[in-house]
């Protein structure tokens, strides 16, 4: 018996050991975040609106992942944190969550964060009381704000089926890609910071469809301008834009779109040319009256 | 005062410039690494640019080395540039040294980087020199499954002063690979007096490749022969032990020079190596010390007498001579040397010596007998039991338990 408690005593330090080097990785940063995600979870299990917007920025969009982790197959859910509200006023109504939320992946760079979670437990009808089981993966951006870190997209529903590729064609998010591409290739800096959102972000998608896998390289628009300042004097673009499918919210307040790019590059200083032939993710919003794109994602993980 | 204030904001203006414009240098020439192909001319003549500015590029260069730093400000989308750059600023920061760049270095040899890369980081770690975590990550290397990286760290290991390498380097010697014959050449002849010991070894060896290997030998020795005037006394001591090595005599006039250095470890090194040449200056130089009324110059002269007999077996007759030497000092170091260097060919003299008149020499005698450990040492050593010197009737003692513990040993 002694000895069944000391191995007991034993497995129970060595887990929290564990526990610790696990939490080595946590920063301020990650802490705040995690308060936001269990925010909106905590809203949910509670059954309050307030609590779960609370986690929320004023400038929302939420897509809809229909089971792929592939853009190519995502749709718009909500266009705004009104949308939202509406959405869950009903939803939070109607449904009592019985949830856990876990979050394998947090990454943070400057004032833009990304996460994963995965969501499980059941939800039930409040009404007839029969239960669906949950188990969801989503991915979240976020912002910092005045020291709070508040949810300005989520894609739900992601998953590892195909996407169902949807190919369809918006004329103004199509120009609005194509004058990136024109600025671009003159290397005009202000005619593409124009295009861009102050809160913008980029990732590099390292050629994978794997969000967690995904890496932030733009933090905003003032580090997208110091790397244009930096980069256009030295060198030539010359892009090469399919557009592949767009999708636009009913609204026609976010849209999401994914082109093939063909990049090449010439140097001011040297004889090499460096190409790539990439999928781009590209999100846009329309909030002041003009389309400008909130992300874009490099070497998108190639389609099946 | 008033002109005094405007010849400091002339100063200040003139410095701020002066840094943006190396600023603007290391710019330049980072895009221009970036800009060209791996060992082109243009790209070549950045690498050569920036090693010209030196250390106030370390800490950029350094930054390159790092995936994390092509994000932001400094993102680059494509992966061949960043092998251009990583590439380059390996081989300035292996040319400017500072030891910071250590970590990163060993951080990019991994598997995750491309070859380039990892031979460019893996050189530079050499060059930068001994730091036990670049140590560790080289030798990490060497069971890498590429044979180019593991003789690229054997040879930066080799450039550390450590061993582990020297198999890799032989086998790339003996064998048929042209390409891999002269990165091992060019290796050894940038390693200076560390590569030595194993170009002495294999050109010795008499294998393939002995042309090539002598021109390595004569330009390491020309280089070596430039270290002998180095500031730094240890590139002074190290460049004669390798000159000794080489065993030219060619080199012997510009060794001999070196007796007469400020250091006494130059001095004594050199002299060594010229003994182990056998060469008369050498072996009279540590002969003489031997003698001297300075203990710390005897002791010094016993040592490397004593190695000299180890390796090279040049003053052996010397020393069983200097048993009969007229004054005491010389033959109670030649015992003591005959011991530390176990010359069985020696005993029947260090047994004379047992009944000098002099009880030093007695002692060393002794001990020296003890250390060789030959049965017929047996009884003149217990008749030493007896001695009226404490010190040697306790060496006689001593020596005998080493005699027991040998003779057990054989048992």
């Amino acid at each position: 018996m002694g000895h069944i408690v000391k191995i007991a005593r034993i497995t129970i330090v060595f887990t929290l050991l564990i526990g610790l080097r696990a939490e080595g990785a946590e920063t301020p940063e990650t802490i705040l975040i995690r308060q936001t995600l269990s925010a909106d979870l905590s809203g949910h299990r509670r059954g309050d609106l307030d609590l779960t917007l609370s986690a929320y920025d004023e400038y929302l969009a939420a897509y809809d992942g229909n089971g792929s982790s592939d853009p190519r197959g995502w749709s718009i859910r909500h266009e705004s944190r009104d949308a939202l509200k509406a959405s869950l006023e009903q939803d939070l109504q109607a449904n009592r969550y019985e949830t856990e939320r876990t979050v394998p992946a947090i990454q943070v760079r400057g004032n833009v964060a990304t996460a994963t979670t995965i969501d499980s437990g059941r939800v039930i009808d409040r009404q007839n009381g029969t239960e669906r089981t949950v188990y969801e993966k989503r991915l979240w951006t976020l912002f910092k704000r005045e020291d709070r870190w508040r949810i300005t997209a989520f894609v739900a529903s992601l998953g590892d089926s195909a996407a169902p590729v949807r190919p369809s064609a918006n004329d103004e998010v199509s120009a609005v890609l194509a004058r990136e591409e024109e600025a671009r290739e003159a290397g005009d800096s202000g005619d593409l910071l124009s295009l861009f959102a102050e809160n913008f972000s980029g990732y590099d998608g390292k050629e994978s469809l794997n969000p967690a896998a995904w890496k932030i390289i733009f933090s905003g628009t003032e580090e997208f301008e110091k790397h244009l300042v930096r980069r256009l004097p030295h060198v030539a673009y010359q892009v090469d834009r399919q557009l592949l499918s767009t999708q636009v919210g009913p609204q026609q307040r976010e849209a999401i779109a994914v082109t093939r790019d063909k990049v090449q590059v010439t140097h001011e200083r040297g004889e090499s040319e460096h190409a790539v032939e990439q999928y781009v993710m590209w999100t846009l919003s329309k909030r002041d009256g003009d389309w400008k794109i909130t992300n874009m994602l490099y070497n998108l993980g190639p389609s099946e | 005062m008033r002109a005094s204030i405007a010849v400091f904001f002339f100063s200040v203006a003139l410095s701020l410039s002066g840094c943006s414009t190396t600023e603007q240098q290391i710019t330049d020439y980072v895009e221009q690494m970036a800009a060209n192909p791996v060992d082109s001319p243009a790209w070549r003549e950045a690498v050569d640019g920036l090693i010209a500015i030196g250390r106030p590029a370390a800490r950029q260069l350094t930054a390159q080395l790092n995936p994390d730093h092509y994000v932001g400000e400094h993102y680059r989308e494509f992966r061949e540039e960043q092998e251009k750059l990583r590439t380059g600023s390996a081989r300035v920061l292996g040319r400017i040294k500072p030891r910071g760049a250590t970590g990163p270095l060993k951080d990019r040899i991994t598997t995750a980087n491309t070859d380039t890369e990892r031979i460019a980081c893996i050189w530079a770690l050499g060059e930068i020199g001994f730091v036990q975590a670049g140590v560790d990550a080289l030798k990490a290397q060497l069971s890498d499954s590429n044979s180019l990286i593991r003789l690229h760290a054997a040879i930066a290991l080799l450039k550390m002063d450590d061993e582990s390498g020297y198999e890799e380097v032989s086998t790339a010697l003996s064998g048929t690979d042209d390409a891999q014959v002269r990165i091992a050449l060019d290796g050894l002849a940038e390693a200076k007096h560390f590569g030595v010991p194993l170009l002495a070894r294999t050109v010795r060896a008499d294998g393939p490749h002995q042309s090539a290997l002598r021109q390595t030998i004569d330009q390491v020795s020309a280089r070596l022969v430039e270290q002998l005037d180095h500031e730094d006394p240890e590139l002074r001591r190290r460049g004669a032990i390798a000159l000794g090595q080489l065993g030219n005599a060619q080199h012997v006039d510009v060794l001999v020079e070196r007796l007469s250095d400020p250091s006494n470890q130059v001095r004594f090194s050199t002299a060594a190596a010229l003994a182990g040449m056998d060469q008369a200056a050498g072996i009279d130089f540590l002969f003489s010390a031997m003698r001297d009324a300075d203990p710390i110059l005897r002791t010094n002269a016993v040592k490397f007498l004593a190695d000299v007999q180890k390796e090279t077996g040049t003053v052996e007759a010397q020393l069983i001579d200097a048993l009969s030497n007229s004054e005491a000092l010389t033959r109670a170091g030649a015992a003591q040397v005959l011991g530390q260097a176990r010359v069985v060919a020696a005993v029947d003299a260090l047994l004379n010596a047992t009944i000098d008149a002099d009880a030093q020499v007695r002692a060393n005698a002794v001990i020296a007998l003890g250390r060789i450990g030959r049965a017929e040492s047996r009884s003149p050593i217990e008749a030493l039991l007896s001695d009226p010197d404490e010190t040697v009737a306790y060496y006689a003692e001593w020596a005998l338990r080493q005699l027991d513990a040998q003779q057990g040993g054989e048992g």
